[in-house]
């Protein structure tokens, strides 16, 4: 897992040992990449050579900086597709550089480590066109030499909001680029050609080539804007069949050529026609737009449901109704708790403060809207939670089902459950009990310390545990769990491909786990090609990762809501923060349920409509 | 029951698809319906026509769509009545600006219930306020006869102007509300069966009355909101005087399918009579509910478009150095948007009243805008600068420059490529004759030449060519009051 790997990341002198994550941070604030200045002792002499550049020369050698959430999985699956090419991770943290090498991938995704697989140890294909394919993934922390080789960096470090100074909350922090750019400076060779994948302000591929410039000047140098689109718990998947690629370059002919080439690695496995060249500026906004645009979609949809709540109308209704509409479309009209993860949510902020900083006070306030309506979405469940028990939670004990911000992951951090239990202790509670099937305890007890303290919220095991004579189970997290089992014959299958998915994405790894004996070769198919994979190094038998991978608890079973029902004490309130739970069903085991988005059934606080 | 815009072409279709269900169109206006009998609407609808005149060839037994004038005798013989009444934003009172008007509504339901005896079925047709549907019920029941019996149904449109004959024969769906009771869902599957003799069953959703009501509002809510969106990216790619590019942003972000590409465009705006309305209405009923951020996020789609209009005519000023007092400026394009005659809110009446207010001699073409409908249009505007022409090459002759204000795609620049240009071939190919010549235009205009795209339509590289100053929404140009300076012009 990445994110309990954060806290204890930041070795003295890293600079840029985090990398950008997509939907999600490891962008804690703890992150200081701080000595930047310390780290630059003195510059090499001005490059005396005039050569114009490697333009023409095919790319050889790629140097990824940052190997964490983005540049692993980008730099994987670049090599997948590009064997002829070697790609280098680099990073300042050996730890972290060390768990790439071994069985367990600091990041884990679906597919994930059959890529690393492949790409860092070789493997044979199966199919005849291939034959065998040579190691060609590497990872480093010498960033002398790996920089010095690169024909092409790609810069994936973290960009996290800023907690400090002018524009803290909203704008970004800018140490981790900053410090790998005086690191390109000292050691690029001309002509090299750095792409911007983390998502970073408008306008710093300008920043860069200024920055290089002055360190180093005469160095001849081309600055990319290609941005990441991944979601969490599909990396792969984006990165193989992207829904477009973004290239940005400067307006010029060298920039223009750099954009080719970049877009021939491209196009060694994505549609020339996804591939889209546009100048550098445009794609880090779109980057940022995208992210905007999607969050604003929740944010709408949640608006319409806080209308339907004081209403009579259904808000998943309303959703199917205009998502048939092809040009708003279905997808991501899910009323819910609002949108966590720090991706949206920061590139909003980031969004926000380029329209401030350029003075369009209304284009600020216009997308600062959709953080405001995601906010008070969280508020808003908070007071329906507490308006259930008449204002009052003394002495009652809420059951809390799911803490990450969305489902199938661990990640706790910007989670919107952290909002509604602060709201919720403020009414002093006697308890409240959280179980997550993904999330490490002492993540959550990390998220919600800061807070509102530990005081009354335990994190449990199990979620039977946890709703134990609780009064009301709030359902935070859509996991497939907690949706209601009606028969035991689900149980078998469903598990399985949880706990594969829970394991830290090691699907083949838990076989070979399991049966110890058998040596067969393990084969992996993608794209047409197989590729029989080379057995891997054995770990030291005091691995604490293969450990905890044997002996986790089953927390990952569905949920039997009628053992939930037996255990609750009235008024037995289920309250369904995701929309997704079958009401009827509920209902039918005793429950009082209630729904983002529908009217409350019985609620105290329930307003008339009046809008005649 | 059948009136005004909406229903005339749903009387049309239902007639065309159902040969067996008579039809019936009634308004009180007169004149209104004297046009519709003798086959001319008093609007351009693309293929209403087509169809009318098909229902109207049928011989006298089987031509099932009828135009009257006598509502009453209408709804005595009706089994289904669709209320297609105009529902305005109020102008007075409590909700000013915000609210829907409902004196209409009622007034046509205070009729209907005087009247009929029987089992009736009560479509709402027309966009009106969430709860409408317990309203009328609460109405015809009380005022009704005690032999009459009323189901209300919610079955709002979803046209656009300029496609209203596309989306009715091919709707993305078709949504009908009802009362969650046995009769309700009864009066459900009536409807559902006249939509299903042409539209598929699965396009069918069926819904309570108060889901039905909302989502209507809410989709015209999130398609303005898409303008709005891309609208105040431009005004951040305009600003940063980059190179960055709303086109390129808005085709980068539409290529993601959970986005969608569809009213991406960047431009001056949206308009007409749907989104502004429904908008508000939705304002109008979070605030009431007391959900005063709810209301103030849709408001803000409102805010944003507004001041788009504002930013684009500051653009024009700013690149004409600040005046344009006597200058002679023609806008091609009035209409709200393209193959519509339609001027409600249109972005284009505020840009032409903006440069009347600064002197400017303005001369505006639009191909389907009535000449007294624009300047209605206008209203309270010292109306002695304007010219409304019946050419695009009259209004442009001797302009200082030409606004883009609606795309129609007749103004629309060749899609000849520069291998063509380069070779001094700049007449347009013979079959874009019905395309604007913008050689011609830009010969007769005054220099510098500048011409204000508002709707991103044309080839700015064209038109450079042909030696004006383009500008275009959401890039910076050349032209632009900071950037002029920095470029040294």
């Amino acid at each position: 897992m990445d994110a309990p790997s954060s806290p204890i990341a930041p070795s003295e002198g890293s600079f840029y040992d985090d990398s950008t994550r997509p939907t999600t941070p490891a962008s804690s604030p703890l992150f200081g990449a701080s000595k930047v200045d310390e780290l630059i002792p003195s510059m090499p002499k001005p490059d005396t050579d005039k050569r114009v550049s490697t333009g023409h020369a095919p790319i050889k050698n790629i140097c990824v900086i940052g190997a964490g959430y983005v540049g692993g999985p980008t730099a994987a699956v670049l090599a997948l597709h590009n064997p002829s090419i070697t790609v280098e991770v680099l990073d300042r943290d050996p730890r972290r550089i060390e768990k790439w090498k071994s069985r367990h991938p600091p990041v884990h995704e679906p597919d994930l480590n059959n890529v690393v697989r492949v790409t860092r140890d070789g493997a044979e294909t199966t199919t005849t066109t291939h034959g065998k394919r040579h190691p060609n993934l590497f990872f480093t922390c010498d960033s002398a030499t790996s920089i010095r080789r690169a024909d092409m960096i790609f810069l994936a470090v973290n960009t996290p909001t800023k907690t400090f100074g002018v524009g803290a909350g909203r704008a970004t922090d800018m140490t981790a680029v900053d410090g790998a750019v005086r690191d390109i400076a000292h050691h690029a060779k001309p002509g090299a050609i750095v792409v911007e994948k983390s998502t970073v302000p408008c306008g710093t591929a300008q920043r860069i080539r200024q920055m290089v410039t002055t360190l180093r000047p005469g160095l001849p140098i081309e600055v990319l804007s290609n941005p990441e689109f991944l979601a969490e718990g599909s990396a792969v998947e984006n990165l193989c069949m992207p829904d477009r690629v973004l290239i940005g370059s400067s307006e010029t002919l060298a920039g223009r050529m750099a954009a080719r080439q970049l877009a021939q690695i491209y196009a060694a496995w994505v549609p020339s026609t996804r591939i889209i060249e546009i100048n550098a500026w445009s794609s880090e906004l779109a980057k940022l737009v995208a992210n905007a645009m999607l969050a604003q979609r929740i944010s709408s949809i949640n608006a319409i449901s806080a209308i339907c709540e004081r209403t009579g109308a259904e808000v998943d209704q309303v959703a199917r109704a205009v998502g048939m509409d092809v040009r708003i479309g279905p997808q991501f009209l899910k009323a819910g708790v609002g949108f966590g993860g720090s991706c949206f949510r920061k590139d909003i902020a980031s969004l926000t403060y380029l329209a401030e900083s350029l003075g369009l006070e209304d284009v600020a306030h216009y997308w600062r809207q959709v953080n405001v309506m995601n906010e008070n979405q969280r508020g808003r469940f908070a007071r329906r939670v507490i308006a259930k028990f008449d204002g009052n939670l003394h002495g009652r004990k809420i059951a809390v089902l799911g803490f990450a911000f969305k489902k199938d992951t661990g990640d706790t951090r910007e989670s919107p459950t952290v909002d509604v239990i602060r709201l919720l202790l403020e009414e002093r509670p006697h308890e409240i009990a959280i179980f997550d099937p993904y999330c490490q305890e002492e993540d959550i007890y990390r998220e919600i310390e800061p807070v509102c303290g530990s005081g009354s919220v335990k994190v449990l095991g199990d979620p039977y545990l946890a709703c134990s004579q609780a009064h009301a189970v709030l359902v935070m997290t859509d996991c497939d769990q907690f949706r209601h089992a009606p028969v035991k014959c689900g149980r078998l299958a469903a598990p399985v491909t949880h706990v594969s998915r829970m394991e830290d994405g090691y699907d083949s790894l838990a076989e070979v786990i399991m049966t110890p004996a058998k040596q067969e070769e393990e084969v992996w198919t993608s794209h047409g090609v197989s590729y029989r994979l080379a057995s891997q190094a054995v770990c030291p038998t005091d691995c604490m990762t293969c450990r905890s991978t044997t002996s986790r608890p089953a927390a990952s079973e569905p949920v039997e809501w009628a053992r939930v029902a037996y255990n609750l004490k009235e008024p037995k309130w289920v309250l369904d923060g995701r929309g997704f739970l079958d009401v009827a069903e509920m209902e039918r085991l005793g429950l009082q349920i209630d729904t983002v988005g529908r009217r409350p059934v019985h609620s105290a606080g329930s307003v008339d409509v009046d809008c005649e | 029951m059948y009136r005004g815009w909406i229903c005339g072409p749903l009387g049309a279709v239902i007639a065309h698809q159902c040969p067996k269900i008579h039809v019936v169109v009634a308004d009180l206006n007169e004149s209104r319906i004297q046009a519709w009998e003798n086959g001319t609407p008093s609007f351009y609808e693309p293929g209403l026509n087509e169809v009318l005149s098909i229902v109207r060839r049928r011989p006298a037994p089987e031509r099932n769509l009828e135009f009257v004038t006598d509502v009453e005798a209408a709804i005595q013989q009706a089994d289904l009545i669709f209320l297609c009444v105009d529902t305005p934003t109020k102008s007075f009172g409590a909700g000013q600006g915000c609210a829907a008007d409902l004196s209409n509504i009622q007034r046509v339901a205070r009729t209907i219930a005087q009247v009929s005896r029987g089992e009736k079925i009560i479509v709402e047709k027309s966009t009106i306020p969430c709860g409408t549907a317990d309203m009328l019920q609460d109405l015809l029941s009380t005022c009704g006869s005690p032999d009459a019996q009323f189901e209300i149904l919610s079955n709002p449109e979803f046209l656009a102007e300029g496609t209203a004959m596309e989306n009715l024969m091919l709707p993305s769906r078709v949504l009908i509300g009802s009362a969650q009771t046995e009769r309700g869902r009864r009066a459900a599957d009536e409807l559902a069966s006249l939509y299903e003799t042409w539209v598929p069953r699965d396009a069918i959703l069926r819904m309570d009355t108060w889901s039905s009501e909302l989502a209507k509002i809410a989709a015209n809510a999130m398609l303005a909101q898409r303008i709005s969106s891309i609208n105040s990216l431009s005004a951040i790619c305009e600003a940063t005087g980059a190179s960055a590019n709303v086109d390129s942003v808005s085709a980068a972000c539409g290529r993601d399918p959970r986005i969608g590409p569809a009213m991406l465009q960047g431009g001056i705006g949206w308009g007409g009579g749907c989104f502004q309305k429904d908008i508000l209405d939705l304002v109008y009923i979070a605030r009431s509910l007391h959900l005063d951020d709810v209301a103030a996020y849709w408001e803000s789609v409102v805010t944003m478009n507004e001041a788009q209009q504002t930013r684009f005519l500051q653009r024009i000023l700013a690149c004409m150095y600040g005046s344009v007092t006597g200058r002679p400026i023609a806008v091609l394009g009035f209409a709200f948007k393209e193959n519509t005659s339609d001027t409600k809110n249109s972005p284009a009446i505020a840009v032409v009243r903006g440069l009347l207010e600064e002197g400017a001699k303005v001369s505006v073409y639009d191909p389907k805008v009535p000449s007294n409908e624009i300047e209605l249009a206008l209203g309270a505007v010292d109306l002695t600068h304007l010219q409304i022409c019946r050419s695009p090459y009259e209004a442009c002759c001797l302009a200082d420059a030409v606004v883009l204000a609606t795309g129609w795609s007749q103004f629309r620049t060749p899609s000849i490529d520069s291998a063509q240009l380069d070779d001094g071939i700049l007449t347009p190919p013979l079959e874009m004759s019905n395309f604007l010549d913008w050689s011609r235009i830009l010969n007769t205009m005054q220099r510098p030449k500048y011409v204000f795209d508002g709707r991103n339509l044309l080839d700015g590289a064209f038109l450079t060519r042909l030696g004006c100053r383009y500008v275009r929404v959401g890039s910076a140009s050349a032209w632009d009051a900071g950037r002029r300076r920095s470029v040294g012009l």
